[in-house]
């Protein structure tokens, strides 16, 4: 094959030439940087003096919650910020020029030649009305070159293993799945042979199984010429899995950074610490998750002392009197009067082992032969079938907490609808107390007082109007009942119960931040007290602290109450924390169930495999070989048409049969049925 | 929200853009039907036409004539049906008054009207977009107020009003320009001054909400982070974008604009469509009434039905059928 042009590499020995003793050349360094906004009641200081070096080849990872300033800091570098951004401070490249102080014509001989940039959610960089080649042909434009480009751009995105990258170039972005997006993303970025990229949130949007497979690009990238990347995550997994060294950001500042493995294991900052804790972990054993308490200190909020002060569990007097300075020790850095002893951190264990498990009450709700079929049309506009559940069998026992475990296109949300009986199914029955949904005697307004629901965007589902004591008061007012005093104090009751402050009852949903939203959502649906709570996806939005007090209320409210929970989500972590059993789907069809304990020790399907290898863990970077699902993943999506299994074109272990026959679940333990000959 | 699976066969687009189009060519077709029945249903919602033209004094051998000669004395559906049989074959009746064939009357009158309303559209539509893009570009700036504060006067101002000071300051007062006619090429400058100023008012505005809204979005920071050209960007990314927006209010204003200069043509005694209208409502002459808001109808029908095929040729999720 010849080697497409469009990606000369750098020679290592020549490019990331050395210093003298030995480091690798600066390819950036910011100081001092500081980023403010000017707003009504005094600017709100998004970046406040932040100071790092990146070297060629280097990983720097940038950590923090929503807010944190890490994406504002990098547009900063960019200079891409709008206009009444007030930016101090200097990020100088390499070449020794700030690009800060850079005018609007300077800056863009930068840009995407020496330092490039890509966002987080790929389909929404690219420009829907043009095609892949239109962009990537842009880029070519900007560089003045006008002959070979189509020959280029294929050779670029071959590069960038998209599949059959020649006829794909006249495709328009919505016929590319995620993953290709940030592919072509990427191939953008690089086209210009930048030294870093910056990648602010480049995997947040996919699925686990892409993710992995783009940060191995990233790898390859940085191996193969020396790429400096500069990558910008809320996801301490990803941060573990890929970068050389790691920066925490809270409130504007770094508060700790360091060699990533030092930072993540033996943290010396307390925030560090309990943002370490609060991520689910799915390795073996189970250890517990604890939340920080409180919610991210918005941007516009000044205080005197540590900014982590209010939230944090040592806390001392003199935390709140002054600002802790950033101390070096080595190569770590941290901002704290009190760090913590780098060897006492372990995380404990969690309580009670794996969470029980298994059929213990009657069962209360079962699916058998569900499936919901929908008429898609494809690009000739000919109907086409599309199962999206697709003959799913299953029991939930009264008062068990019941996983669903999916990537996007899975069907696990249209399987949440026909068990919410907002969808009828094309065919099965969903038995509720043994009677059937949608039969003649059903009554959905009878049905709706048992079953709750609560979705991922908390913001779309409430009231925009209604105060939060009004929304919750109103399941009240359904149920008939007159005395508003009542309804009120018993409202009141709940959310305080779901932790939301009685200042906040007269607020509207907007005046509260993402997680006390879902907090009012949850004692909202608990007004009815409901026997059967579905959660789909109901902490995917928010930041991993937020998450871990949204999950823990969850636990406690559902025992509490004796519950039953179907919990949907793609986060295999969260899942295995909160469910006792689950099921695993993949293209509509259940692949795998069981006990989650046992589902995770030992997975028998090869998608659940391939689902568990691929999450980033904190501690232990895996075997390279063994991650990455490979680019061929992303052709491939739900309502897989064939005979045969829908995983066979995936599958590492297919053989004929697979093409030839779907398998159906089959007991492989107590409990654990797999839905593969070859498990 | 994911968009869902995109099917990956790569089969010809031919026969889906064809389907696109045709589906939008039979909902265009039903339209026309609903505006036929309209105008019929309208003309005889109106009052009896007899009564109405010859007036309440008129003996009732005279009505009767009337209504025989018109064929007014038959049922409702026979009337219907006649109309429609008529009309496929461009027979649009005659006017009570003249006599003559609608068609004729109308026919007369389009050419003044097109050759105002032409001009104006092109005018409009490519100075809205214009000043509309270079207010978004300076969103929030001094310039950029200016330019909406400019902009809501100019629709705010009554094209009569505006027509009357223009007759006043350049005919009455300066002598320079004819007041009234389309004799001169001179004649032309006020009415397209009027119609223009309201006009690219709006199309300002409507240009700078859907310039500001593309340009917020993260495929144009994607560009600049790039190290695009602005101009290059603006103009290849962000316009096109913009345009899908701007097409839908240009189907309604181009469609409009057969008729839409009523207050305007009357003002400046301008012989096109628009004072035919006011004559004939005046003179109560239906059948003339009746074809005017036929014409009208259509040509709001066609304009929309060109802006329709020019989404699908302009965004390619339209003419594959993919819900954005």
């Amino acid at each position: 094959m010849r080697m497409p042009e469009g990606l000369a590499l750098r020679s290592p020995e020549t490019e990331v030439s050395r210093g003298a003793d030995g480091e690798r050349a600066l390819a950036l360094s910011v100081r001092g940087l500081r980023v403010s906004f000017p707003a009504r009641g005094g600017a709100i200081n998004a970046v406040r003096g932040i100071s790092f070096d990146l070297r060629e080849g280097e990983i720097l990872g940038i950590v923090g919650e929503s807010g944190s300033g890490k994406s504002v800091s990098c547009k900063a570098i960019m200079n891409l910020l709008p206009r009444e951004a007030a930016v101090e401070g200097s990020a100088v490249y390499g070449d020794g020029t700030d690009l800060i102080r850079c005018g609007p014509r300077e800056i863009r001989r930068y840009r995407g030649r020496e330092i490039s940039m890509i966002f987080q959610d790929p389909m929404s960089c690219l420009n829907p009305i043009k095609t892949i080649y239109s962009h990537i042909r842009e880029i070519y434009l900007r560089d003045g070159e006008r002959i070979g480009l189509r020959s280029r751009a294929a050779g670029q995105l071959e590069q960038l293993h998209i599949p059959e990258a020649a006829k794909r170039l006249d495709a328009y972005p919505f016929q590319f799945s995620g993953g290709m997006a940030q592919r072509v993303q990427i191939a953008m970025a690089l086209a210009g042979n930048p030294r870093i990229l910056i990648a602010d949130e480049p995997t947040t949007a996919l699925d686990v199984t892409v993710q992995a497979s783009i940060l191995e690009e990233i790898r390859s990238l940085r191996d193969s010429r020396g790429l400096a990347v500069i990558l910008v995550t809320h996801d301490l997994g990803v941060v573990a899995d890929i970068c050389d060294s790691v920066a925490v950001m809270y409130h504007g500042s770094i508060v700790e950074s360091g060699p990533t493995a030092d930072v993540l294991e033996r943290p010396l900052h307390p925030y560090t610490r309990a943002l370490v804790s609060s991520v689910p972990v799915i390795g073996e054993g189970s250890v517990a998750f604890e939340a920080i308490e409180g919610d991210c200190m918005p941007a516009r909020r000044e205080v005197g002392g540590c900014d982590f002060a209010e939230r944090c569990r040592r806390a001392e007097a003199d935390c709140a009197a002054g600002k802790p300075r950033l101390h070096s020790s080595g190569d770590r850095r941290y901002a704290c009067f009190h760090p913590l002893d780098p060897e006492s951190y372990r995380r404990a264990a969690a309580p009670a082992g794996d969470r029980p498990a298994g059929i213990s009450g009657d069962e209360l709700v079962s699916a058998s032969a569900l499936s919901c079929v929908f008429e898609s049309r494809d690009e000739a506009a000919k109907r086409t079938a599309l199962r999206a559940v697709d003959s799913v069998s299953f029991a939930i026992a009264a008062g068990e907490a019941f996983g669903v475990i999916g990537e996007s296109g899975s069907g696990k949300s249209t399987l949440a609808k026909c068990m919410m009986g907002l969808l009828e199914p094309s065919s099965g029955t969903v038995l509720y107390r043994g009677r059937p949904l949608f039969g003649d005697a059903w009554d959905f307004g009878d049905y709706a007082r048992k079953v709750q629901y609560i979705f991922q965007d908390p913001l779309g589902a409430l009231d925009p109007l209604m105060s939060v004591l009004e929304q919750v008061m109103e399941p009240l007012a359904i149920r008939g009942l007159r005395s508003r005093a009542e309804m009120a104090g018993r409202a009141e009751l709940m959310l305080g119960r779901c932790g939301i402050d009685p200042s906040l009852f007269a607020r509207r949903p907007y005046g509260l931040s993402g997680g006390q939203q879902q907090r009012v959502v949850i004692a909202r649906a608990l007004m009815c007290e409901p026997e059967f709570l579905i959660c789909d996806e109901p902490v995917s939005a928010m930041d991993v602290s937020v998450q871990a007090q949204i999950l823990t209320l969850l636990q406690d409210i559902a025992a509490e109450a004796g519950m039953t929970l179907m919990f949907i989500s793609h986060n295999m972590g969260v899942v295995k924390n909160l469910c006792g059993r689950s099921a695993v789907m993949f293209a509509g069809r259940i692949v795998e169930i069981g006990e989650t304990g046992s589902i995770f020790r030992n997975p028998r399907h090869p998608y659940t495999r391939k689902l568990i290898s691929s999450i980033p863990v904190i501690g232990s970077r895996k075997e390279r070989e063994a991650r990455g699902e490979g680019p061929r993943d992303a052709a491939m999506s739900a309502g897989h048409a064939g005979p045969g299994c829908a995983y066979e074109p995936r599958c590492p272990l297919a053989v004929r049969e697979c093409r030839e026959r779907r398998p159906e679940l089959s007991a492989v333990g107590e409990g654990h049925e797999v839905a593969c000959p070859l498990a | 929200m994911k968009s869902p699976a995109p099917s990956r066969s790569r089969s010809s687009p031919a026969s889906s853009r064809y389907s696109y189009f045709l589906a939008k060519a039979a909902r265009a077709c039903g339209t026309v039907a609903a505006i036929v029945l309209l105008a019929f249903a309208l003309s005889h919602a109106s009052g009896d036409p007899a009564q109405v033209f010859l007036g309440g004094e008129a003996t009732p051998e005279a009505v009767h004539a009337f209504r025989e000669k018109w064929g007014l004395d038959k049922p409702l559906a026979v009337q219907l049906a006649r109309y429609v049989v008529l009309l496929s074959q461009g027979d649009l009746g005659k006017s009570l008054y003249t006599s003559r064939k609608v068609t004729e009357v109308i026919a007369e009158r389009i050419p003044a009207t097109l050759s105002l309303m032409i001009p104006v559209a092109f005018l409009a539509i490519s100075l809205g977009i214009l000043i509309g893009t270079a207010a978004a570009i300076r969103n929030g700036r001094l310039s950029d107020k200016a330019i909406l504060l400019g902009s809501t006067l100019g629709f705010s101002l009554p094209n009569f009003f505006l027509g009357i000071v223009l007759i006043f300051t350049f005919s009455v007062g300066l002598a320079l320009l004819p007041s009234s006619g389309n004799m001169y090429a001179r004649s032309f400058i006020m009415p397209i001054m009027t119609l223009v100023l309201a006009d690219v008012a709006v199309f300002t505005r409507f240009a700078r909400a859907s310039m500001i809204d593309i340009l917020g979005k993260y495929y144009i920071l994607s560009f600049r982070s790039l190290g695009v050209k602005e101009w290059r960007i603006l103009l290849f990314q962000a316009l096109p974008n913009a345009s899908i927006a701007l097409l839908t209010i240009s189907g309604f204003y181009i469609g409009s604009l057969v008729g839409g200069a009523i207050v305007t043509e009357t003002i400046f005694a301008w012989p096109g469509v628009g004072s035919l209208l006011i004559s004939a409502i005046r003179s109560r002459d239906f059948p003339l009434v009746q074809g005017l808001i036929l014409l009208f109808g259509l040509s709001i029908v066609a304009a929309n039905l060109a802006v329709d095929f020019l989404y699908g040729v302009i965004d390619p999720r339209v003419r594959k059928g993919v819900s954005s």
